[in-house]
Formats: structure tokens, C-alpha cells, sequence
């Protein structure tokens, strides 16, 4: 387990004390209070459950701990199948995922088909979050919220005949401003959550002590609004004057939420025009960690060029200046 | 036209096609019509960086060569002819 951003129930003999097909309706006393903490902490729920999906609607139609629940998969086919679905539907890494079942041999089987993913039981998941504290974020507690919200605009996406309109329509804010102290708390969360478009090059400890002891440092933090909802800070950016009007980019970290629609692209670009800072070149290391390729990407998308025969990337100021932000996102500098 | 260069134009062509091909394939549905000057990281921002990594992989499998975090420039990934062209030089260079 890396971090614990999804927990995939089983329901019968799990989440219920009995068999729902058998007419079992109390749930587990263990597993409600196990979801409670979970939701306190935004940790995403899900359900994979082997029932017909006409018994499971007639029979948990008055079950209020079921909305919580991003994502239910049920029907007769494997387990394994639902739970593949599960993760690839929220995007979420088997490494950061718990599957939750009190049948042992269930747990086994699921760790061998889902390479990565923890198979536990109820006391186990208990005793994860009791060694596992954790500050709570804003962000976090809305996070299934904000998966919701997701799933509807990815739908109204789909739906939509003019992509570029729908987009324009979505009224897409990025704030961007200082970091102030009451995010401390985020932006480590960001940089210990965020695997994709995490420059990384810091050890985690050491990029979070640099933040609070910055001196003369520039972090920047970027927040992504849009008609559907407020996903709150999604982006920061450490940046160290160097020599001779140069930056260095200590830490770079921009939420998946930003994903698709040029979002990360415009994010990046905004932090690094923030009128607060000036400089002539910005330069980073890129070092691959296994799953980090997308920011390379958007390093490249943004205009950083290689510096040949190093892993370092530099962009200087006329390339970002040329570097275009999609008409359908407003930058916002609110404190200039 | 003689005859090797006129092999020539069929090739590039042929290239361009699949490279074209490949783009449409990435963006999974053609909300966008490519054409061989279709700017794919500004302007509409065809690529968003999964996208853009998602074609890279499509070309590295396509064509067979890897490439390098030193080619993962804009300047090579601006149109679908920057692409033919580093395709190209790459492709002699590998022959």
C-alpha cells in the first residue's frame, strides 16, 4: 500500500452481516464504522458485489450508506472483472487501493488476479487507518463529491455535438496565486498523492522542509473551478532563483483532476506567468519514477527543451510567453 | 520527376497517412479534422499530455524505434509534418 485513495468492498458477508439473496439487510456494525472513517477521511468507495442487479436494486433501495459510494459493479460475472472496472473507471492505481473482504480465500484470489492491489479484511483496514492518521483537506473531504461531479461532466461531454462549445460553456477558472501557510497541509497531500505529473525530484521529505523553510523561495498554488464544481488546489509549483535570472523548479506536482481539456497545460503555463515572479529561464530535472511520463508531456507541451546529454529541461521566457493557453480556461491572478 | 524521388513522395505520403491515421486513432473519435499543418500542442490543443503520450506509444509500436526523452520536443511534436520529418530522419538513421 502506498497511499489509500480507494477502498473496494464485498458486499455479502462483508458490508452486510449475512447474504443479501438470503434476505440479510443489517449491515455489519465493523464495516459502518470502518465507512464512516473512511468518508471523514475522503477515501473513494466502491462496491463489487457477485448479486443480480434486480435483487441488489429492490433490496438496497433504502440504503443511505450506499451513496457514499463512487462507483457499485454488480452482477454474476468475476469479481475480478468488477474490480478492474472499478479502476480504470476512477483512474485510481491497484497500489493505492484496498479490497475488502472477510472471506480469505476471496482476498487471496484477488491479490493474485490484481497485481499491486491490498486484499484486506475489516480489522485489517481498521488497524491500516488507526497507524495511518491523517490531516483531513477540504479537498479531501469533498473528493467524492468531486468524483461525481466528474463522472456527470464526463457524460454531458459525451453527449455534447460541439466539443469546443461544451468546453467554452463549462466556465473554467484557474486561480493562481502565493502559497500561504494554510496550505501546507494540501500541498503535501498533492505532493505525496499526485504519481503522474509529479516532478519527484526531491525526496518527498525534503521537498516538503524546503516549502516551509523557503527563504526567498517562490511557491505558487493554483486552484481549478468550473460550472460543475470546485475541485480546489489542484496545482503547486516550488520555484528557486538561481544565477543570473534563472529558476529552478524544486517541486512541480498538478492533480489528475486537471487531466484532458488542456487543463494541466493551462495550469502550468499560469503558475509560471504568475506577475508575482519574473524570470528570464526556468529550468527543472526529469528523472522517470515508472509512472511520471505524463509530465513529461506537458513539460514538452509547455516548451521545455531537453538540454542534450543531461536529464534537465529548460524553458525560457519568450517560449512561455508564446506558450498557448486554451481559450476555454480563465487564468485568474486574484492579490495582483 | 524521376523515378526515385517519385518513390519518394509515395513514401512520405504513405507515412503522413499513418501518421495521421495514428493521431485520429489517439484522439479515439474525429471531433477534429487532421491535416498535415494541424498544430497538436497549441492553438485547439489536440494533445493533452495523456493523449500525447498515448501517440507516442502508438508511433514507437508502429514504426519500431523508441524515442528518447531527448526527441520529446515541441518543436518535433508541432504538426504532422514535423513528425514525418523526425520519422523520416530517424528511420534512415536506424536503416
Amino acid at each position: 500500500m502506498r497511499i489509500l485513495k480507494l477502498v473496494i468492498w464485498d458486499l455479502d458477508e462483508t458490508i452486510l452481516a449475512g447474504i443479501l439473496e438470503e434476505g440479510e439487510k443489517e449491515i455489519n456494525p465493523s464495516a459502518e464504522k470502518v465507512m464512516t472513517q473512511l468518508r471523514a477521511r475522503g477515501v473513494l468507495q466502491a462496491l463489487a458485489t457477485q448479486n443480480q442487479p434486480q435483487v441488489f436494486r429492490t433490496a438496497t433501495q433504502n440504503y443511505n450508506w450506499l451513496d457514499g459510494f463512487v462507483q457499485t459493479e454488480v452482477d454474476l460475472g468475476p469479481k475480478v472483472d468488477k474490480i478492474r472496472s472499478i479502476l480504470d473507471t476512477l483512474d485510481v492505481n491497484p497500489l493505492d487501493t484496498a479490497f475488502v473482504d472477510e472471506d480469505a480465500f476471496e482476498r487471496d484470489s484477488i491479490a493474485v488476479q490484481v497485481s499491486g492491489i491490498s486484499a484486506w479484511s475489516i480489522a485489517e483496514l481498521e488497524g491500516y487507518l488507526q497507524s495511518n492518521p491523517v490531516t483531513v483537506t477540504e479537498e479531501a473531504r469533498r473528493r467524492p463529491e468531486m468524483y461525481s461531479a466528474q463522472k456527470t461532466r464526463v457524460q454531458d461531454e459525451g453527449k455534447a455535438d460541439d466539443y469546443l462549445a461544451f468546453l467554452r460553456a463549462c466556465d473554467i477558472k484557474i486561480t493562481i496565486r502565493p502559497y500561504a501557510s494554510k496550505d501546507a497541509t494540501r500541498v503535501e497531500e498533492l505532493l505525496t498523492r499526485i504519481h503522474q505529473m509529479n516532478l519527484g525530484v526531491l525526496p518527498l521529505e525534503e521537498a516538503i522542509t524546503r516549502l516551509n523553510f523557503r527563504g526567498g523561495h517562490d511557491v505558487i498554488v493554483a486552484e481549478l473551478q468550473d460550472n460543475y464544481g470546485d475541485m480546489g488546489r489542484c496545482g503547486i509549483v516550488h520555484l528557486n532563483a538561481t544565477e543570473n535570472d534563472e529558476a529552478l523548479i524544486e517541486s512541480l506536482a498538478i492533480s489528475c483532476r486537471t487531466s484532458a481539456r488542456g487543463l494541466s497545460l493551462a495550469m502550468l503555463v499560469g503558475m509560471l506567468r504568475y506577475p508575482g515572479v519574473k524570470f528570464e529561464r526556468f529550468r527543472c530535472r526529469y528523472i522517470y519514477n515508472g509512472l511520471n511520463r505524463p509530465l513529461r508531456m506537458l513539460l514538452m507541451g509547455a516548451g521545455f527543451k531537453p538540454l542534450q546529454g543531461t536529464d534537465e529541461l529548460i524553458l525560457s521566457a519568450a517560449r512561455l510567453a508564446r506558450a498557448e493557453v486554451p481559450d476555454w480556461v480563465q487564468l485568474n491572478y486574484p492579490l495582483i | 520527376m524521376d523515378s526515385i524521388s517519385e518513390a519518394q513522395t509515395v513514401d512520405n505520403q504513405k507515412l503522413m497517412n499513418t501518421v495521421i491515421h495514428l493521431i485520429a486513432e489517439t484522439l479515439g473519435q474525429t471531433r477534429v479534422r487532421i491535416k498535415p499543418t494541424t498544430q497538436l500542442l497549441s492553438g485547439q490543443k489536440i494533445f493533452d499530455s495523456y493523449r500525447l503520450m498515448e501517440f507516442i506509444l502508438r508511433m514507437e509500436d508502429t514504426f519500431g524505434i523508441p524515442i528518447p526523452d531527448e526527441d520529446l520536443d515541441s518543436d518535433i511534436f508541432d504538426t504532422p509534418r514535423t513528425v514525418v520529418r523526425y520519422l523520416l530522419s530517424r528511420l534512415e538513421k536506424d536503416a
